[in-house]
């Protein structure tokens, strides 16, 4: 077994590039599907939560998305609702939500528009659901506009919201849709807020758009194109997940064809990676990678996000 | 038999992302050409990653035949076009096709219409439909493979056509019509009450918005049921024995515990899963237990280790699938490949060994 980085938890040798997003409000991730988004906004969560921060862990996602979530499984709760649910683990404490769009928008209006009366009656439950379902992205922009209302507009919000993003394509539409909805209307509350919103995200010192990729050419190469996309936006950081170990070279063949075979897949895929790895960080010289290594199932290690939690500060 | 799925007219490749759906998409879709069905692949992925796969620069919303392809490489004659979604140049060319030229340049100069048909993921669940019906009704094709976006959001483009439905029969939509020209009292007191709705919308939209949407619906109005009901022939035909769902995962995937949640979105979409495909699979690296490979090298012995590891849990999650399919699907791995498949040459050994 690979040695567990050991669990000790000390802010000193935290990686420079995780410390410069010290001053950020609100941090994005995405990347493609399975290159370990979640499991890096848990351990970043529980990270900054160890600093004493005031943490939120946020996905978004509808009522039956929930069921897709991974993050309750992360954090070990049953579920995870829009109303924060505190969470405890490794020591620190910090909150989690999964937004509902239909409830964000519901907010919203209810902040926007005098309550009761005609306003109550014309946009009700059903009425804004339907808005939901058919004006595409409006259910982005709802979750964004609570997210950033949390962090901005409201006086005991939290101090850093960790987002656990959409995969690449629906976390553009995401980050874009302010802007999107700044261009669409050319005036009143929904266009103020739509560009306060945009600014905000665009500012750079406050958000920082964090890509996670796994250790693969084809997963690499899709990072770049994203960052081209979302190049308006600050994206400091590019995690590289789940690389294998390389355990050193072989002094003879192994008269053992089983292990040979074990041998041979495991130095030649941790090789590919590293080459992968190696051609992209050529490529992208002034793009910091932070790499995680493949963690194997241990029914003795501490769960999965306390061990990333500990390698991000360790790196 | 998975020749059996080489006889449906439509098959969709779900799971989440990362696990090479649209690689094992392609590679199906090359394997039923090479069993002398013309295919038709398609990506509604917006990551792009289909082109890469078959070797190609780029791909266009317009079907490519790679039968040249398909010859100079793989030495046999097949019919596989492949595209990619364009939801702006669908959605155009449906509107040029029923609403005529007028609908489709009052579509084209409005300002509110070109942003949502350019900038939103969501246009692509109804579009995915157009297209299908569009490559459907061509009669150019016996099999269309779509490759979908990531599991969370694929059945929800099954969706659509209720969804759009349900708009128009809904009072909201009328609200846009206000420049309905009956005289009758019930006309004028709905146009009343419309209008006070749109002034409340208003207060948080603005006013242009409103004004621009009042002045498309009337060419939505006219478009709408075409729409509808031509993504009603695909709905019904994914819910027919023509067409079915194939999940992909890997090993580790399976664990995330989506499974489940899929077949549940199934049944609710009443889409039958035809196969379950292990991608990635590590099992005939570690065939039996790790006491048994305790002499030699330690660094052999410990890669060896680290894979048990792994195929054990993916032993315990194959096991776990079988369980919940019900023994009614073809449950299949495949191995793990050297390398990134981005040719037709690796594509196809991929495809030999489905």
């Amino acid at each position: 077994m690979q040695a567990d980085p050991k669990l000790a938890y000390s802010t000193l040798c935290m990686h420079k590039q995780l410390r410069a997003l010290e001053s950020c409000r609100l941090l994005v991730l995405t990347g493609k599907g399975g290159s370990g988004k979640s499991i890096l906004a848990a351990a970043l969560a529980l990270l900054y939560a160890k600093q004493g921060k005031k943490v939120w862990l946020v996905e978004i996602g509808r009522k039956r998305d929930k069921n897709f979530s991974r993050l309750p499984e992360i954090l070990s709760v049953d579920a995870l609702q829009h109303t924060p649910t505190k969470i405890s683990c490794g020591g620190a404490s910090f909150e989690a939500s999964i937004l509902d769009p239909t409830q964000s928008l519901a907010e919203y209006l209810d902040m926007k528009l005098p309550t009761g009366g005609l306003a109550g009656i014309l946009l009700n439950n059903r009425v804004t659901a339907s808005f939901l379902e058919i004006v595409p992205g409006l259910p982005e922009m709802v979750s964004l506009g609570k997210i950033w209302h949390a962090l901005v507009e409201k006086k005991d919000g939290p101090d850093i919201v960790i987002l656990d993003g959409p995969a690449s394509g629906h976390c553009v539409s995401l980050l874009h849709s302010p802007e999107n909805f700044e261009k669409l209307t050319s005036q009143g509350p929904l266009h103020r807020d739509a560009f306060k919103m945009k600014e905000f995200l665009e500012s750079r010192k406050e958000v920082a758009v964090l890509l996670t990729s796994l250790p693969e050419e084809m997963s690499l190469e899709e990072s770049v194109e994203h960052h081209q996309i979302l190049h308006k936006l600050s994206l400091p950081l590019l995690f590289v997940n789940k690389i294998f170990p390389k355990l050193g070279k072989l002094k003879e063949k192994s008269k053992d064809k089983v292990l040979q075979a074990a041998y041979d897949y495991s130095s030649e895929r941790a090789s590919r990676e590293e080459t992968a790895i190696e051609e992209f960080a050529n490529e992208n010289k002034k793009w910091p990678i932070l790499e995680i290594p493949f963690f194997f199932p241990d029914e003795t290690a501490p769960p999965l996000v306390e061990r990333v939690a500990a390698h991000l500060e360790q790196s | 038999m998975i020749r059996d799925l080489f006889a449906k007219k439509l098959l969709l490749f779900c799971g989440t992302g990362g696990v090479g759906k649209t690689t094992t998409a392609a590679a199906f879709a090359i394997r039923a050409a090479k069993e002398g069905k013309r295919v038709g692949l398609i990506t509604i992925d917006p990551a792009r990653r289909l082109a890469t796969s078959l070797g190609l620069d780029s791909l266009s919303s317009e079907p490519q035949d790679l039968s040249k392809q398909i010859k100079k490489e793989l030495k046999f004659d097949g019919h596989l076009s492949a595209l990619m979604l364009d939801s702006h140049d669908t959605l155009f060319k449906f509107l040029l096709k029923v609403g005529g030229k007028s609908a489709h340049d009052h579509f084209r100069d409005s300002r509110l219409f070109e942003i949502i048909a350019g900038n939103f993921a969501g246009t692509h669940d109804y579009l995915a439909m157009e297209k299908l019906f569009e490559l459907h009704e061509s009669g150019n094709y016996d099999l269309i493979v779509l490759d979908t976006p990531p599991a969370r959001h694929t059945l929800d483009f099954l969706d659509a056509p209720d969804t759009i439905a349900r708009f128009f029969d809904d009072r909201i939509f009328s609200w846009f019509m206000t420049d309905a020209r009956s005289n009758s009292l019930t006309e004028k007191l709905r146009a009343k009450g419309a209008k006070a709705a749109l002034r409340i919308l208003e207060k948080i939209t603005g006013e242009g918005v409103i004004k621009e949407f009042v002045a498309i619906a009337p060419y939505i109005y006219q478009v709408k049921n075409s729409f509808v009901e031509r993504q009603r022939v695909i709905q019904a035909l994914l819910r027919s024995n023509d067409a079915g769902a194939i999940f992909v995962s890997s090993p580790t995937d399976l664990a995330r515990g989506e499974v489940r949640p899929f077949l549940e979105d199934a049944k609710r979409q009443k889409i039958e899963i035809l196969a379950f495909l292990i991608n990635r699979s590590l099992r005939h690296l570690a065939p039996d237990a790790a006491s048994q490979h305790s002499v030699g090298d330690t660094i052999a012995i410990e890669n060896y280790q680290q894979l048990r590891f792994l195929v054990e849990e993916e032993e315990k999650n194959t096991t776990l699938v079988r369980e919940l399919a019900g023994g009614n699907q073809l449950v299949r791995s495949l191995p793990e490949l050297d390398h990134d498949v981005h040719e037709l040459q690796g594509l196809y050994s991929l495809a030999q060994l489905l």
